[in-house]
């Protein structure tokens, strides 16, 4: 597991486990918020397909927050308006950088991976059971 | 026309938001993930029309306008424009969408074949219950359904006209252009348009105001990743995933300005779950760039882009004509006063003819 996987992953686990993870951090290291989790927006382009260009489709909200755990500072934005959410995220950043409680963050966000794998594969059967060739009459 | 402040009436102003919550509020009581979970289609649109892509705020919006969509995306679009622009994702590539639904109209068969996904396009409209039958997915694949565009060959093969590339992006929330218009402008003004809008001036190209009769390339829903690069190790980040809707549609054969003959393409795309607003977009689209289907040289309202450029924005439609409830005593006044003015300068004028 990279670092990179932690903001997507860590959206995926349910919020009372992350809570959880985060108490007990906080209870064995220093934990600072250097910006308060802060509802922002990412202005998103999409790729024309006739003229190669691109074009602003809307734009995404996101909450982010940047926090440092024993000063080695971490980052999270997540989807929509979800301040906690986006605080637990950069403390498991954090920490993962700074080694701290990474088993236990491993862990928790490869259950989540494989939770949310499990529901994709239901989805994709539900998806390519409507596949349909139609037949000329 | 002009505008007068006016004041007093705060007691009448206070007494009515009161009567409006009461006769709305209780639809507070309506969690903000049931509406999520069962309205989806609700949700998708205010979040396309209002241009930001957030299901918790979209179904606020919807419970604070107890439904009214447009209202919705009303109050969805100023909290846009409250909050800090962070910066701009990866660019998303239709191609690489997890498909959850994909036709083709124009192809039978197709690389990747046609999804219907959840979709009650071969439902009788009738509201009766309906027994649900009994499906069994467990034989079916739990692979991923990513898959190029019906349309991907023949783009490969030279076949369809290209548009020129513009080296920047338009961005109309910051500059709103004159025209002539960049494409990027036209497509962002479409992609947050009001659907009812674009659905109407899509019509007019298939009835007596244009001769298109489009098929569907490709129509395809699905998710897509919104990526960022992390601050501090400067690489990519997933931020999360977005559902969205692209079509492609095809007109005819016609030749280009390079006197090639190519096929003719228009191109949707928005936010959430909403065929009927990409289907029309693409049409809009292929109207406008390729006007050698107006009938006859008559004024073609889909291929005029000033109509398009500023009549299809529903908060901006919906703010302008619910503006005229609002005091315009003045405004009025004038009129009255000039019409009397004018009507006693007449009968004078009628008295000393006498």
């Amino acid at each position: 597991m990279k670092r990179e996987d932690i903001n997507s992953l860590a959206q995926l686990v349910a919020k009372a486990e992350l809570k959880k993870l985060y108490t007990k951090i906080n209870e064995k290291h220093s934990i600072k918020v250097l910006t308060a989790p802060t509802e922002q927006t990412l202005l998103v382009p999409v790729k024309d397909p006739i003229s190669g260009g691109e074009f602003y489709a809307g734009e995404v909200l996101v909450t982010s927050t940047i926090v440092s755990v024993d000063n080695i500072k971490g980052w999270s934005m997540v989807m929509d308006s979800n301040n906690k959410l986006s605080l637990y995220t950069a403390v498991l950043d954090a920490s993962f950088e700074a080694n701290i409680f990474k088993d236990e963050i491993k862990t928790l966000l490869k259950s989540a991976k494989k939770a949310e794998e499990k529901a994709n594969k239901e989805q994709n059967k539900k998806v390519n059971s409507t596949r349909v060739s139609f037949d000329l009459m | 026309m002009a505008y007068y402040a006016i004041k007093g009436g705060e007691e009448a102003i206070k007494n009515s938001l009161d009567f409006y919550a009461d006769l709305t509020n209780s639809a507070d009581e309506l969690e903000d993930e049931v509406l999520i979970k069962s309205l989806t289609f609700s949700i998708d649109r205010v979040m396309s029309e209002g241009s930001l892509y957030s299901k918790k705020l979209a179904a606020r919006s919807i419970k604070r306008s107890a439904g009214d969509l447009l209202n919705a995306s009303f109050f969805l679009r100023a909290h846009r424009s409250s909050c800090q622009r962070i910066g701009i994702s990866r660019t998303i590539d239709i191609n690489k969408m997890r498909l959850s639904r994909r036709i083709s109209s124009a192809f039978k068969d197709i690389e990747g074949g046609q999804l219907l996904g959840p979709s009650n396009d071969y439902e009788i409209k009738l509201l009766v219950d309906l027994k649900n039958e009994d499906v069994n997915i467990e034989e079916y694949s739990s692979k991923d359904c990513v898959i190029k565009s019906a349309l991907s060959p023949l783009r490969d093969d030279d076949l369809i006209k290209k548009l020129p590339k513009e080296e920047k992006i338009w961005d109309v929330t910051r500059n709103y252009p004159s025209a002539p218009y960049p494409r990027s402008a036209v497509l962002q003004v479409m992609s947050r348009a009001e659907t009812g809008s674009l659905l109407c001036v899509g019509y007019t190209t298939m009835r007596g105001y244009g001769d298109i009769h489009p098929t569907i390339g490709d129509l395809r829903i699905g998710e897509l990743d919104i990526d960022f690069t992390h601050p501090f190790t400067k690489k990519d980040v997933k931020v999360g995933s977005i559902e969205a809707t692209a079509v492609e549609c095809v007109g005819t054969f016609n030749q280009d300005e390079n006197g090639d003959t190519k096929l003719t393409t228009g191109f949707g795309f928005c936010f959430g779950k909403n065929e009927t607003k990409a289907i029309s977009m693409s049409m809009i689209d292929l109207s406008l760039y390729n006007t050698h289907y107006s009938v006859g040289g008559e004024h073609i309202i889909a291929a005029d882009f000033d109509m398009i450029m500023h009549h299809l924005d529903g908060i901006e439609s919906f703010g302008m004509t619910n503006h005229f409830k609002l005091p315009h005593y003045v405004t009025f006044q004038t009129d009255y006063q000039i019409f009397k003015s004018a009507q006693k300068y007449s009968n004078d004028k009628k008295g000393d003819a006498k």
